[in-house]
């Protein structure tokens, strides 16, 4: 990854976007990572807020104290001192790891079957592949909590569904193309839901309020239904699934 | 709990502050006011930081009972807005007392209002605000994103030190007071511009929009000229406030506060916030275009917006300003003063304040009450803090006095000495032709009572300590103002009907103005406060009443009720005036 690929632009009269690249690639994300912490550190309270997504960052600064001129040249400084370090350190090291248990089923996961037939393969290949990669926390968005994963391994991949689902349960495991995530709370979605995981996402009143955050890696592991239940899952909301 | 009940919710009814900021990385939106602009008034008209929580009422329909005392204000989308029953203006702060009932009617031009009181609605906030967004679950009074229902009591407390304000017609915005017929929104182009061909870009730029059906507080999709990016989809990235996203159908939406974080479609550049106000005070079917403007001028007039709402002052309702004073000065009505106000008519401060305002010449002012061969603190205080307003206003004002209090004080202001054993009509004639005063003053002046004598309040014969001022009053030419807070003072035979309910010998000399407070030094800060209101200068922000008190006290003051040499005004300390000067600073507007 070298300095010249990264490009500043406006996005509006207060925010500047980096692009690192024109696809996802785990390298660049890693980058990201230490780009966003160094700009947050450089501007300071200049800062209004940041978003930090699959190949860029969006930079919302204070208009009335700083300009584009200012940002862009914290900005220029921040990525190319992150680069020459990024090219020293494996990136493999990069954010924590979180295990995320997931019970796949076809009581909890109602497109496993449709998936696994589009796909060419049996269920239990399917959740088998689902667990086999370490993910990477590429962006947080869409809605609280809700963290975009990747890559999905390209046997597994499936385009969203045609007719979304209205109801989404909280928990919810579920893939899109070569993403996969946890719906953070019930909502309207069109993913394909393999399974459910008991871990809450996205807690307002907790002390930690997601167990992950953009940079981090994941891997799911599958539990039976009662561990699951043990670990304070639910499957009440299951009947609008089907 | 004190507050604002919620008698009906309206179509659509959310408490917002400025918004959540610094949580996009747990993929929180903002929120906030859609109308920053009126959001903004609506806290400047209520004396409140810009930050503090509004509610924001889309259409309309909004009915709320007080249980507190306070001020509130309407700004934004005009609609008809009552105060029990009887129509009151928007843009302009009303005291409510509990049981009264505000009710919003369905707005007539624009589509959202702001609804503020002095001090702000206590909502306890949520990831730092209390920013109410319905689609997350985030903010509001009860923290989980409800709009308000029936029932809800939005907890505010009673605040009565706000100085009544409001924004003249003609300063109001346009766009809220007649429906535009095409609103232009100005775009910084950015993100992916290079996908849109020249050509699209033209018809961006040339093209007319409507506003659909399917507005909301998360963006506005518009219908016109279809511009095709050169892609369908991009690597989801962070979204800015205004952005104008293209899905492929080439119809634009333009994103707003409780937008998602991050998104997927193509954006050609973003709104300024300027003129997001206006884009959200427009309604389905209302015709847009945009105006293409450089990073350099949307920065450029960004700032220049902010100091002009910074710079521009709300007015200050000067009537109202002038009854909360008056009230104020009697509350703790050691004397009978609040009894006695209700025998003045309503304004007398700001009448007087106007004749000191407009006066073209010398402003005489006598004061002085002799006690025991010395004279007393409340008087002389007030004469110097009316002296240095008037002065600040760059009027030419004199004491007037007798020594040894006249002594005291010829070193630092312009004095005119009167004698107790000179003849007063002729004592006052002649200074009256050799200044020809423009207004005449008297501040805690014992006043000659019926009987041609001067008493204390303790009825004792206080005239051989006393010279003339009455004859200064009866014999000018000129308006005359005086303030007394006992019954025995010049001025008072205005009111000699009221005051027969009061145990002591008053005073019969009137005046044009009599201005009554608990303290008479009290009088003098509140009409002070007028006068800053009038000019617009902070003439409070100085005042050191133990400084002045000092001052007297080591020319040898006392105090008119306890009879010691302390730094006290009728028994009260200094702080407590101190205090009081306070408030009447933040009630003239500063």
């Amino acid at each position: 990854m070298t300095n010249q690929a990264v490009r500043i632009s406006v996005a509006g009269e207060n925010s500047l976007i980096v692009y690192f690249s024109d696809h996802v690639d785990a390298a660049v994300a890693t980058q990201i990572q230490a780009c966003s912490s160094a700009i947050r550190l450089a501007l300071g309270s200049k800062l209004i807020d940041l978003v930090a997504s699959y190949a860029s960052i969006l930079v919302i600064y204070d208009a009335l104290l700083t300009d584009h001129f200012a940002v862009s040249k914290i900005i220029r400084a921040a990525t190319t001192e992150i680069s020459s370090q990024c090219t020293e350190t494996s990136t493999n090291h990069a954010g924590n790891l979180i295990t995320l248990p997931v019970y796949y089923s076809l009581e909890s996961g109602p497109d496993l079957v449709s998936l696994a037939e589009k796909k060419g393969l049996t269920t239990d290949q399917v959740i088998d592949i689902h667990q086999t990669t370490e993910y990477r926390v590429y962006a947080i968005g869409f809605a609280p909590g809700f963290a975009y994963l990747g890559e999905v391994d390209e046997r597994i991949a499936a385009p969203r569904l045609a007719t979304p689902r209205l109801k989404v349960p909280r928990g919810a495991v579920a893939i899109a193309d070569r993403q996969t995530a946890v719906y953070p709370a019930e909502s309207p979605g069109g993913w394909n839901v393999i399974g459910l995981c008991p871990t809450p996402m996205f807690e307002a009143k907790a002390d930690s309020i997601m167990p992950v955050s953009t940079g981090d890696r994941v891997i799911f592991k599958a539990i039976s239904k009662q561990e699951f239940i043990d670990l304070g899952g639910s499957l009440d909301s299951l009947g609008a699934l089907k | 709990m004190t507050g604002l009940r919620v008698i009906q919710p309206g179509v659509h009814s959310l408490i917002q502050d400025e918004g959540r900021f610094g949580k996009h990385h747990i993929g929180l939106t903002v929120g906030g006011p859609l109308d920053r602009h009126s959001f903004r008034w609506a806290n400047k008209l209520c004396s409140n930081p810009i930050n503090t929580p509004t509610i924001e009422v889309t259409i309309g329909g909004l009915v709320l009972e007080s249980t507190v005392d306070t001020y509130f204000v309407v700004t934004g989308a005009l609609v008809e807005l009552s105060l029990n029953k009887i129509p009151v203006n928007c843009w302009t702060a009303h005291r409510i007392k509990p049981g009264d009932r505000i009710e919003l009617g369905y707005a007539k031009v624009g589509m959202r209002c702001y609804v503020g009181v002095t001090g702000g609605f206590n909502v306890e906030p949520t990831f730092g605000s209390c920013a109410t967004v319905t689609r997350e679950s985030v903010g509001g009074l009860t923290g989980d994103g409800r709009p308000l229902a029936s029932g809800d009591v939005i907890p505010c407390t009673e605040t009565l030190l706000h100085s009544p304000s409001f924004m003249p017609n003609e300063e109001q915005p346009k766009n809220l007071t007649i429906t535009p017929e095409l609103t232009s929104l100005r775009v910084v182009l950015g993100y992916q511009q290079d996908y849109f061909t020249e050509q699209q870009r033209k018809q961006f730029f040339h093209g007319q929009y409507r506003i659909s059906e399917r507005n909301d507080r998360m963006g506005f999709r518009l219908l016109g000229p279809a511009i095709k990016p050169s892609v369908g989809g991009i690597l989801s990235e962070g979204i800015c406030q205004g952005a104008i996203q293209v899905p492929p159908d080439g119809q634009p939406i333009i994103l707003l506060n409780d937008r998602q974080t991050i998104g997927g479609y193509p954006k050609i550049g973003s709104v300024l916030s300027l003129d997001l106000d206006k884009l959200a005070q427009l309604g389905p079917e209302a015709a847009v275009c945009f105006e293409e403007v450089s990073i350099e001028q949307a920065h450029n007039l960004k700032h220049l917006a902010e100091i002009s709402f910074q710079q521009h002052k709300a007015t200050v309702n000067l009537d109202a300003l002038s009854k909360t004073i008056e009230n104020l000065l009697v509350a703790s009505n050691p004397r009978g003063m609040k009894t006695m106000s209700s025998a003045i008519e309503d304004g007398s401060y700001l009448r007087a304040a106007q004749l000191i305002h407009n006066a073209q010449g010398k402003i005489l002012i006598g004061t002085g009450f002799p006690v025991n061969g010395s004279f007393e603190t409340d008087g002389p205080l007030g004469a110097i803090a009316l002296y240095r307003a008037i002065e600040a206003i760059g009027g030419s004002p004199m004491l007037v006095c007798e020594t040894p209090l006249c002594t005291l004080l010829n070193t630092d202001f312009q004095t005119l000495e009167i004698k107790i054993d000179e003849d007063g009509q002729n004592q006052a004639q002649k200074a009256l032709d050799h200044y020809q005063p423009a207004l005449v003053i008297s501040i805690e002046r014992p006043g000659l009572s019926n009987d041609g004598r001067y008493y204390n309040m303790r009825g004792i014969d206080i005239s051989e300590h006393c010279a003339d001022y009455d004859s200064f009053l009866s014999l000018a030419t000129c308006p005359t103002i005086a303030i007394g807070d006992g019954g025995n003072e010049i001025g008072m035979g205005n009111i000699a009907k009221a005051l027969e309910l009061l145990h002591i010998r008053p005073a019969i000399t009137g005046c044009d103005e009599l201005l009554l407070a608990d303290i008479s030094n009290w009088a003098a800060h509140g009409l002070t406060a007028l006068l800053s209101a009038i000019s617009g200068q902070d003439i409070l922000a100085d005042w050191n009443n133990k400084a002045v008190l000092q001052m007297l006290s080591d020319g040898g003051s006392v105090d008119g009720v306890t009879g010691e040499n302390t730094l006290t005004e009728d028994g009260v300390d200094s702080e407590v005036s101190q205090q009081l000067v306070t408030n009447l600073r933040k009630l003239s507007g500063f």
